[in-house]
């Protein structure tokens, strides 16, 4: 592949391979069962590496959500602003006929794994997204590092990844203990298990983890919950919990006989720290309203269904909900989309933290999210308020237009 | 001042030479630069300081996965550094110099950020691993 017999694209791609291993050290490539690539390449760059590819690599290839705030059938009723929705979408028309002729399933979601694309078991993967990552290696026990956009495209056009870091056995082995103090999970939402989960990520830093204490029935919206923020205000790859992660039967085993290299508390104190970070004052008018950092699965769209159940969003605030198309059809089949879209909630299929360069309607001045990692990224990309608080919370101040606890 | 030579670790090859932008913390093209104005952005240390066509030097990366993207447009923009020195490569700002292919080096004796100050014109030997400051 190196030498170009195979086409220039996947000369590329595999270049590009070969040297981030080398520079980290990898003693070899190792195949990849399946990839999940956002589809938000630079046009030029993705012609160079996809030049002469009439096939990819990779068993199955699926793609992230649409660019934030973006959603090509969705930003008016977003009312997201012209020029930036119509700049995303003649890039979007420019690259979709490249990865459609690749075969890339267009699931545009941040959780491959409730749409398809499932790996399992000391798996080797190559997927895009902090928090699936985290949850693929922390949940199913497959195997993926923390990687950037690039080298996760070009495993999926040449079924190839330098073998290291977290696709090694013993490089996942945790290597920090954190223990829960004074918190019954039983009786956490699950924007307190993200606001806990938030703080845990800031002193773990890139670090291995285990969570000690943990029921293991939690259901999988609360897991989400407890993983995805470790990889945004830190960079953790693997948390494990015991009895839930394939490799970590229990707490010795996910640290392999090694010693532990630190001990991190949490308890309420904690958790309400982080919720002070996206502080709302009681009055305080909202204009927005975003759910489905990471997308929301149906158990959580019937949530919010119920809560909104025969009332309307104010008039002065937007509501924003953020799925994959699949599985907004299955929340039709239940009747959820009906009372959420009659309230006046608008349905997208984009990133809903706005990452790499979403824009709010113009006027946003001040959003609320059940969503830390939405309320960490919107607070960094734009020049809006974020208040981070229950789902409940939020919901009310979509109806009143005003935050209050 | 007589010329200096560092010896490093090549993480991407190439040979360049240009005045040097030394920067204290680790660095991200996502959050710390401004695609727009080519510039680092709002609130950073270095605020308005621009990196087209220098040596970024720094201590590390860090963060955002999607940042190798935004380097490719700053280098399409004519606004991204020609070369990268810093202390321990991440694997983010590494991605970054491999996908826009300019020379990148690491592992040098002594803290990189000290050894050469903003301004200097210095010379990247990527195929040899030296850096030479003039």
């Amino acid at each position: 592949m190196l030498a170009g017999k195979k086409g220039r694209g996947i000369q590329k791609a595999i270049s590009i391979l070969v040297k981030y291993g080398k520079a980290f050290d990898a003693e070899r490539l190792a195949p990849v069962i399946s990839s999940h690539i956002w589809a938000i390449d630079p046009y030029e760059f993705l012609l160079d590496i996809t030049d002469g590819v009439d096939k990819l690599g990779v068993g199955i290839t699926t793609t992230h959500p649409l660019s934030g705030f973006f959603d090509m059938d969705k930003w008016q009723e977003m009312g997201v602003p012209d020029n930036f929705a119509k700049a995303e979408a003649k890039l979007f028309n420019k690259r979709l006929p490249i990865y459609k002729r690749l075969n890339v399933l267009q699931t545009f979601t941040c959780l491959p794994t409730l749409v398809g694309n499932s790996a399992l078991k000391g798996q080797i993967i190559s997927w895009m997204g902090s928090g699936v990552q985290l949850m693929a290696n922390s949940l199913i026990g497959a195997r993926a590092n923390r990687e950037g956009i690039t080298t996760v495209l070009a495993a999926a056009i040449t079924g190839r990844t330098p073998y290291m870091g977290l696709l090694k056995p013993e490089k996942r082995l945790a290597e920090i203990i954190v223990r829960l103090k004074g918190i019954n999970i039983a009786n956490c939402t699950d924007t307190d298990l993200q606001a806990v989960s938030y703080y845990i990520g800031e002193k773990a830093q890139d670090k291995n983890i285990v969570i000690d204490g943990l029921p293991n029935n939690l259901a999988f919206e609360s897991l989400k919950s407890l993983l995805v923020p470790l990889a945004v205000s830190g960079a953790v790859g693997i948390c494990h919990i015991a009895g839930i992660t394939p490799e970590a039967p229990t707490i010795q085993a996910s640290l392999g006989g090694k010693k532990v290299l630190d001990e991190i508390i949490a308890g309420k104190q904690e958790m309400l720290e982080s919720y002070a970070k996206y502080p709302g004052q009681d009055g305080e008018n909202v204009d927005l309203v975003v759910f489905g950092c990471p997308h929301l699965t149906v158990t959580e769209i019937g949530q919010v269904a119920a809560l909104l159940h025969g009332r309307k969003v104010s008039s002065n605030t937007r509501l924003w909900l953020g799925s994959a198309e699949q599985i907004i059809t299955l929340a039709g089949r239940m009747g959820f989309i009906d009372i959420i879209e009659q309230a006046g909630g608008v349905f997208a299929r984009c990133c809903m933290a706005g990452v790499p360069f979403g824009r709010l309607p113009n006027g946003t001045k001040t959003l609320a999210t059940n969503s830390i990692k939405a309320a960490h990224y919107i607070s960094r990309l734009t020049r809006a308020r974020v208040i981070y608080g229950t789902t409940q919370d939020c919901v009310e101040s979509a109806i009143t237009g005003v935050w209050k606890r | 001042m007589s010329k200096r030579v560092l010896k490093g670790r090549v993480v991407n090859g190439g040979s360049v030479s240009g005045k040097a932008i030394v920067i204290n913390i680790p660095f991200s093209f996502i959050g710390d630069f401004d695609l727009s104005s080519g510039c680092l952005s709002k609130g950073h240390p270095m605020e308005g300081k621009v990196l087209a066509g220098k040596i970024l030097v720094c201590p590390t990366g860090k963060g955002g996965t999607v940042a190798p993207y935004i380097a490719y447009e700053a280098m399409k923009k004519k606004f991204a550094p020609i070369a990268i020195l810093c202390q321990k490569a991440d694997p983010i700002l590494a991605l970054c110099a491999i996908t826009i292919d300019i020379p990148m080096m690491d592992r040098f004796e002594g803290d990189i950020t000290n050894l050469i100050s903003t301004g200097d014109q210095v010379q990247v030997h990527g195929n040899t691993g030296t850096v030479i400051i003039d």
